[in-house]
C-alpha cells in the first residue's frame, strides 16, 4: 500500500471477478473530486469519441445483468415442478424451464463474451489515445512547468491516473449499472411475488448502511494516520539509503535506525487498527446475509403453511435474499471507487489544462543561415514577481565573439542562457537574434541557432553513438565520431568493452559525471549552430581535458558565438569578453586583462582564487 | 520461504489460533446450504412450522459462531500480518544500514527503496491473505464438495464434473496468462522510463528541437504497451464467461437429475437447492484459489529481492582496536578495483604518506581515482592488495566504527538530510552546543544560514526550503569540521563555491593545519598549490608526489595541469 508520490507501474495479475466493493480499500480516504459533476461530463465527452461501441458494450452488460436477475426465478420456478404429494415431476413443463435456463445462461456466456471483448479492446484503445494526448500535450508545456513539478507527480499521472480514467471508471461503471439493474430487477421480480416477502428481504437495506457508516467513520481516521506514517516512513527510507554514504562516515547507523523503529510502529499501529476495523466487513455482510435468509425461511416456511405460498416461490425468494445485499454492498463501494477515479481524472485534466508554450506569432520569421549576433535591450525577468533575478540588462554580442559569464551562485548566469533559448520569455524588454526579436522568430528555427550543453548532463536510453546523434539525427557514424574526438571524449569511448555500441542510461551509472560531459559536447559540436552555449559544461572535467576541448572547440567555434558559464576561473579567462553578473545586473564587462586592470570585482574573485594561505 | 522462518516462530501461537479460526469460519459457512436444505425439507416442505423455526435458529446460531470466529481471526491476522510487516521491514533497514559499500553499490538504491516498501507490503498482504481468505477457499471448496456427497452421493457426481472442468479452465488460463503478464510489465517499463527520461531531459528535447524523434519513441513504447494489455486479458475475458456457463449447464443438470431422482424418492427439493448453492459456492472459491496463486506468484517474486537484501553482505566487523588515531595516514603499495565494476583496477600500486598535521592535496583527471582514495580511508572497501596504515595499525585491524569516527568527510555530493541545518551540522558531533554549531558555520563561510527565514531552525529536504549547491556544500563542510576528527577529508568539496568564498574556505583550513591533517581531493591547482604535499595521480598511479615548487620541476603532469588553470592560452 505504498501510495503517495510512488509511481505504480505494478501490472495486475489476471483476476476473475470485478472490482468489487469488499476490499478494504474501499474505506481508505481517497482525494475527493472538486468539480465531480464537469469532469464526469469531460469523461463521458471522452467516451462518446468511440460512442457506439461503448454504447453497445454497455447494452450488452445491461443485458446481461437482466439474464443474471432472471435466472433464478426460472430456477425457483422449477421447484414449483415437483408436487411433494404425489412426489411426481411435471416432466413438461420442467423440461421447458430447465430449456429457458439453459438458453439464458448460454445467452449470457455469449453476450459476457462479447461485450468483454469489446470493452477490453476499447478501453486499451482509450488510455493508449489518452496518453498519446498526455504526451503531446506535455511536449506543448512551457519549460516552467517542468521546472516546478515533480517527475514523479507528472509520471504517476501519465500512468496510474490515466488508466484510472479507462479501466477503472468503465469497469466500475459497467458494474454500477449492472448492480444497480440486478437490484432493481431483483426488487420488482421480488415484489411480483410476494410483498411480504420482500419486505424481509429489504431489512438489509438499513443493516448494511449501519454496518458500512459505523467501520468508514471508525477506519477513517486510522487510514489517515496510516497514510501519514507511511509517507513519513518513505520519505526516511529514502533519504537515508540515498545517503547510506554518509550515515555511515558520521556513524549514525544505530541512530537512524532507532529513529526508523519509531516511525515504523507507529505505522505498525495505524495499519493494524485500519485493517481490523475494514475487517469487520465482509464477516458481518455474512451474518446479515444469513440473518436475512433465515429470517426469510421462516417467514416463507410461515407463509408457505399457513397461507399456502408455492414452496418453489419461497426457494426463489431465499435466493434472491442470498443476491440481494452483495450488489447493494458493492454499490456503496463503487461509489468510492469511482471518486477516486475522478480525483484522479482531474488530475489528467489538470494538466491537460495547463497553458501551452506561446504559439508563434502569424507573421514569425525563419533565420536562414542565422550568423549569431544576440542582443539583450533592457531584459527584466523573475521567476517569482517578489525575487527578480535580471535588471535591466542590455548587452551586445557580434558573430563569432566568445563571452563568459562569471558570478555567484544564483546571480542569474543561467537565467540568461534561459532567455536566449527562449526556455522562459523575458517580462520585459527584448532579446535579438541577427536583429530579429526571437519572439518573432519560429520556434523550430530559434532552436536550430543554438548547440547547448546544459548544467545537468543528460544521456537518454540507447548507444553511446544514438545519445551523440541525437542533436543531428541525420549525422554518419563517421561524423558523430569526428565530433567525438573533437570533445575528447573518443578515447573514453573507444576503450569501452562495446565502444560506440555501449548502451547507456539516465539513471545507471556506469560512466562518470566527467564522461557524461564529455558525451554531452559532442551532441552539441555534432549539432553544428551558429551559437554555442556551455553552462559549467565541463565542471567534472579535469583542467588539461578541458584546456583540450578548448582549444578544438575554438577552431571550431571561429565564425560562431560562444557563451561560456563557468565557476573556474581558468575556463574563462581566454573569452573574448567576460561579464560579471552580480544582483541582476551585469556589474562588469571586459577581457580577461582590462579587468585585471580595473582591480574591480573579477579582479578580487582572480586574486582571492589565487592568494596564498597559511600561517605564513 | 526460509527466510519468513524466524517470523514464524515469533508469531506462530496467534498464527495458528487465527488458521484454526479460519478453518472454523469455513465450517460454519459450510453448514448454511445443508441447513438450509433441512429447513425446506423438513419444514417448508413438511408444512412443519417448529422444524423451520428450529433449523432457522441453528442456522443463526451457526452464523453467530461463524461471525464470532471472522471477527477472531480478523483480529488475529490484522495484528500477526501488521506486526510482521513491521518487524521484516525494521530488519531489512538496519541490515542495510550497516550494508558493506560493495553490497550497497550492487543493488541500486531505487530498487532498494521499493524492495523496502513495495515487498515488504507484498509480504504482508500475503501473510494476512493466508489467515483471512486463502486458506477459507479450499477448505470451502472441498468441504462443499464433502458436504455435497454427503447430502447426496449421487446428484454430487455433477459437482465433480463442473469442478473438474473450471479447474481446467482456470488452469489453462493462468498458465497462459502468466507470460503475458510479465511481457505487459516489461512493457510497461520502457513507457515509464521513457517518459522519465523526456523529463529529465525536456530542457534538451526544446534545445534541439527533437519533438518528432520523442513523440515516436514514446509512441512506438504506448503501442506495445496497449498490444500487450489486450493480449494479457484477453484470455480471462473469453474464459470468464466460460465458467460461468459451466456453473449454469451444471445448474440445469442438477435439476434435471435431481427431478428424475425425486420421482423415485432419492432426492428432496431442499437437496437440489442446496446443490446448486454449493455449486456457486465452489465456483466462487476456486476463483479465490486464482486469486491466491496470483498473489503467491507476485509474493514469491517479492521474497526472493527481499532475500537478496538480507543476503547481502554485512559491513566489516566492528571489533579490533578502537583508540583515539593522531592522524598519521600511509598508503602501501595499494591496489584496488571496485568490486562489481569492470574489474579495472581503480589505484595500482599506490603509496604515499602523510604525517599528522600535515596537509595533502590529491589532485588529477577525471577517473583517475582521487575520491576512491578517500572512500577507502573511511574504509568503505577493503583493498585487494597492500595496506592502508593509520597510526602505523592497519586499518583492518581497526573497529570500523573507530576509523570512521576519526574520520571526517566532506563528500563531492553534499547529501544533506530533513531536519534542521542545526540538526544536519550536528551529525558531525550530536552533544555540539549551539555556541559550536554557529562558530563551525562560521568557519565553513556558511553565513547565509543567518539571513535565512529561521536561521538555524530552518528546516532542510522535502518539508523545507530549498536551498542552491553552493549553500548545501557549506553546510555540509560546516559537519565535517564540527566533528574535529584528527583526519578530514574533503572530497573536492568546494567545487560550487565561487572562488572568493573558496578562499576563505581554504583559509580556515589553513588555520586548522597542525591540530588535524587534511587530506584535500580537488580539481584546482589553486587549491592544491598550497597544501603541505601534493600527490598527482593520474589512473590510479602516483605520478609524482612533493610540494608544489618540487612538482612544478620534476612532474610533467602537474606542470600541465598548473599551467592548464594558471596561465593563459594567449600568453603561452
Amino acid at each position: 500500500m505504498a501510495e503517495g508520490q510512488q509511481i505504480h507501474s505494478e501490472t495486475k495479475l489476471p483476476s476473475m471477478r470485478g472490482p468489487g466493493g469488499g476490499g478494504a480499500k474501499r474505506f481508505a480516504p481517497g482525494a475527493k473530486p472538486k468539480n465531480a459533476r464537469g469532469t464526469l461530463r469531460r469523461i463521458i465527452k471522452i467516451y462518446l469519441r468511440w460512442g457506439k461501441t461503448i454504447f453497445a458494450a454497455m447494452l450488452l452488460t445491461a443485458a446481461a445483468s437482466g439474464i443474471s436477475v432472471a435466472i433464478p426465478y426460472f430456477v425457483g420456478k422449477t421447484f414449483n415442478t415437483f408436487h411433494l404429494e404425489t412426489r411426481t415431476v411435471d416432466d413438461g413443463l420442467l423440461f421447458g424451464l430447465l430449456a429457458a435456463v439453459a438458453a439464458l445462461y448460454a445467452a449470457n456466456y455469449v453476450i459476457n463474451t462479447v461485450s468483454g471483448v469489446i470493452m477490453l479492446k476499447v478501453s486499451q484503445k482509450l488510455v493508449f489515445t489518452l496518453r498519446a494526448e498526455f504526451f503531446d500535450k506535455m511536449q506543448r508545456l512551457p519549460l516552467e512547468f517542468y521546472d516546478t513539478r515533480s517527475h514523479g507527480d507528472t509520471m504517476s499521472r501519465l500512468t496510474n491516473d490515466v488508466d484510472n480514467i479507462s479501466s477503472t471508471i468503465a469497469q466500475a461503471t459497467t458494474q454500477l449499472i449492472s448492480s444497480l439493474l440486478t437490484i432493481t430487477g431483483s426488487l420488482a421480480v421480488m415484489i411480483s411475488l410476494n410483498i411480504p416477502l420482500t419486505l424481509v428481504v429489504l431489512l438489509c437495506i438499513p443493516l448494511v448502511a449501519a454496518l458500512t457508516k459505523m467501520i468508514a467513520s471508525h477506519s477513517r481516521s486510522c487510514f489517515m494516520a496510516q497514510q501519514r506514517s507511511l509517507g513519513e516512513l518513505n520519505g526516511m527510507i529514502e533519504e537515508n539509503i540515498l545517503g547510506l554514504k554518509m550515515v555511515k562516515a558520521f556513524g549514525r547507523q544505530q541512530k537512524m535506525v532507532e529513529e526508523f523503529a519509531g516511525i515504523n510502529e507507529r505505522l505498525y499501529d495505524s495499519s493494524r487498527k485500519a485493517q481490523i476495523w475494514s475487517g469487520f466487513m465482509m464477516p458481518l455482510m455474512n451474518v446479515i446475509n444469513n440473518l436475512i435468509f433465515t429470517l426469510t425461511a421462516i417467514a416463507g416456511g410461515v407463509l408457505s403453511t399457513g397461507y399456502g405460498l408455492a414452496v418453489g416461490t419461497v426457494i426463489s425468494f431465499l435466493s434472491y435474499s442470498k443476491q440481494f445485499a452483495q450488489p447493494l454492498n458493492s454499490v456503496a463501494g463503487m461509489f468510492n471507487t469511482i471518486q477516486q477515479a475522478l480525483a484522479g481524472a482531474e488530475r489528467v485534466f489538470e494538466i491537460m489544462d495547463r497553458q501551452e508554450e506561446p504559439e508563434d506569432v502569424t507573421d514569425a520569421v525563419d533565420l536562414e543561415n542565422p550568423r549569431g549576433d544576440v542582443r539583450f535591450e533592457n531584459v527584466n525577468f523573475s521567476y517569482d514577481p517578489a525575487a527578480p533575478v535580471l535588471r535591466d540588462v542590455s548587452f551586445d554580442v557580434k558573430a563569432g565573439e566568445t563571452v563568459a559569464l562569471v558570478g555567484e551562485t544564483g546571480a542569474g548566469k543561467t537565467t540568461v542562457v534561459n532567455l536566449l533559448t527562449r526556455f522562459y520569455d523575458a517580462d520585459s524588454g527584448r532579446i535579438l537574434i541577427d536583429g530579429h526579436d526571437i519572439r518573432d522568430v519560429k520556434r523550430d528555427s530559434l532552436r536550430r541557432c543554438f548547440s547547448v550543453v546544459l548544467q545537468e548532463t543528460c544521456l537518454f536510453g540507447g548507444t553511446i553513438m544514438d545519445n551523440i546523434r541525437y542533436s543531428r539525427v541525420d549525422a554518419t557514424d563517421e561524423q558523430v565520431i569526428a565530433a567525438a574526438k573533437t570533445a575528447r571524449a573518443h578515447s573514453f569511448i573507444k576503450r569501452l568493452p562495446q565502444g560506440y555500441q555501449t548502451r547507456v542510461s539516465g539513471s545507471t551509472d556506469n560512466l562518470s559525471q566527467g564522461q557524461r560531459q564529455l558525451l554531452a559536447i559532442a551532441r552539441a559540436v555534432l549539432c553544428d549552430c551558429p551559437i554555442l552555449i556551455l553552462d559549467e559544461a565541463t565542471s567534472s572535467v579535469d583542467t588539461k581535458t578541458e584546456k583540450d576541448i578548448q582549444r578544438a572547440l575554438l577552431g571550431l567555434m571561429k565564425d560562431h558565438t560562444s557563451f561560456l558559464i563557468a565557476h573556474r576561473l581558468s575556463t574563462i579567462r581566454d573569452a573574448d569578453r567576460i561579464m560579471v553578473i552580480g544582483n541582476g545586473r551585469i556589474l562588469e564587462s571586459g577581457s580577461h586583462d582590462d579587468l585585471m586592470a580595473q582591480k574591480g570585482v573579477y579582479y578580487n574573485m582572480v586574486v582571492s582564487q589565487m592568494r596564498p594561505v597559511g600561517p605564513a | 520461504m526460509g527466510i519468513y522462518k524466524k517470523y514464524f516462530n515469533r508469531y506462530k501461537i496467534p498464527f495458528i489460533v487465527a488458521v484454526i479460526c479460519v478453518t472454523c469460519e469455513a465450517v460454519c459457512d459450510l453448514m448454511g446450504p445443508t441447513l438450509m436444505a433441512r429447513i425446506i425439507d423438513m419444514g417448508i416442505e413438511k408444512s412443519d412450522m417448529d422444524s423451520v423455526l428450529h433449523w432457522g435458529l441453528i442456522m443463526l446460531a451457526v452464523t453467530a459462531a461463524g461471525a464470532c470466529f471472522a471477527v477472531a481471526r480478523n483480529i488475529l491476522a490484522s495484528n500477526v500480518s501488521q506486526r510482521m510487516g513491521a518487524d521484516l521491514r525494521y530488519d531489512l533497514f538496519a541490515k542495510i544500514m550497516n550494508f558493506s559499500e560493495a553490497g550497497a553499490d550492487r543493488i541500486e538504491s531505487g530498487s532498494l527503496i521499493t524492495r523496502l516498501t513495495n515487498d515488504t507490503s507484498q509480504v504482508v498482504q500475503f501473510v494476512n491473505g493466508i489467515m483471512r481468505v486463502f486458506l477459507k477457499a479450499p477448505v470451502t471448496c472441498i468441504g462443499s464438495i464433502v458436504l455435497a456427497s454427503m447430502l447426496n452421493l449421487r446428484l454430487s457426481l455433477v459437482i465433480y464434473g463442473v469442478v473438474a472442468v473450471v479447474a481446467f479452465l482456470i488452469a489453462i488460463s493462468m498458465k497462459l496468462s502468466y507470460p503475458r503478464f510479465s511481457m505487459l510489465q516489461k512493457s510497461m517499463d520502457k513507457v515509464n522510463s521513457v517518459v522519465q527520461e523526456y523529463l529529465i531531459g525536456v530542457r534538451l528535447v526544446k534545445a534541439f528541437g527533437t519533438y518528432d524523434e520523442e513523440r515516436g519513441r514514446f509512441k512506438t513504447a504506448n503501442e506495445d504497451l496497449m498490444e500487450k494489455g489486450i493480449a494479457s486479458q484477453i484470455i480471462i475475458t473469453y474464459i470468464a464467461p466460460l465458467l460461468n456457463l459451466t456453473v449454469g449447464v451444471g445448474t440445469v443438470l442438477v435439476i434435471y437429475i435431481g427431478s428424475r431422482m425425486f420421482g423415485s424418492s432419492m432426492a428432496g427439493t431442499g437437496d437440489i437447492s442446496a446443490f446448486t448453492i454449493y455449486m456457486a459456492q465452489i465456483l466462487n472459491a476456486l476463483l479465490i484459489i486464482t486469486n491466491v496463486f496470483n498473489t503467491f506468484v507476485r509474493t514469491k517474486a517479492s521474497t526472493a529481492r527481499i532475500r537478496e537484501v538480507l543476503d547481502a553482505e554485512e559491513d566489516f566487523s566492528h571489533m579490533g582496536d578502537v583508540k583515539t588515531l593522531k592522524g598519521d595516514i600511509r598508503f602501501e603499495h595499494v591496489s584496488f578495483a571496485y568490486p562489481g565494476g569492470s574489474g579495472d583496477p581503480v589505484l595500482k600500486d599506490l603509496s604515499f604518506s602523510v604525517k599528522r598535521g600535515e596537509n595533502l592535496a590529491v589532485i588529477g583527471p577525471t577517473g583517475s581515482g582521487k575520491s576512491t582514495i578517500a572512500w577507502l580511508l573511511m574504509r568503505f572497501y577493503d583493498v585487494d592488495d597492500g595496506r592502508i596504515l593509520l597510526d602505523e595499525t592497519d586499518i583492518r585491524e581497526l573497529d570500523t566504527d573507530a576509523v570512521r569516527g576519526n574520520v571526517a568527510l566532506v563528500p563531492q555530493k553534499s547529501m544533506l538530510f530533513s531536519g534542521t541545518v542545526a540538526d544536519n551540522i550536528r551529525w558531525g558531533n550530536s552533544e555540539a552546543d549551539d555556541a559550536a554549531v554557529r562558530d563551525a558555520a562560521k568557519k565553513a563561510q556558511a553565513d547565509f544560514i543567518e539571513r535565512m527565514p529561521y536561521g538555524f531552525d530552518s528546516m532542510l529536504g522535502s518539508a523545507g526550503v530549498n536551498i542552491s549547491g553552493g549553500q548545501k556544500q557549506r553546510i555540509s563542510i560546516a559537519r565535517g569540521l564540527i566533528k574535529a576528527a584528527p583526519i578530514l577529508v574533503l572530497d573536492d568539496a568546494t567545487s560550487a563555491l565561487d572562488a572568493v568564498t573558496e578562499a576563505r574556505v581554504r583559509q580556515q583550513l589553513a588555520a586548522m593545519a597542525g591540530k588535524h591533517t587534511v587530506v584535500m581531493v580537488t580539481q584546482r591547482c589553486t587549491t592544491a598549490m598550497f597544501a603541505d604535499h601534493i600527490l598527482v595521480l593520474e589512473d590510479g598511479v602516483n605520478m609524482g608526489y612533493g610540494t608544489h615548487e618540487e612538482l612544478l620541476n620534476t612532474c610533467e603532469i602537474y606542470r600541465e595541469i598548473y599551467r592548464s588553470q594558471v596561465e593563459s592560452e594567449k600568453e603561452a
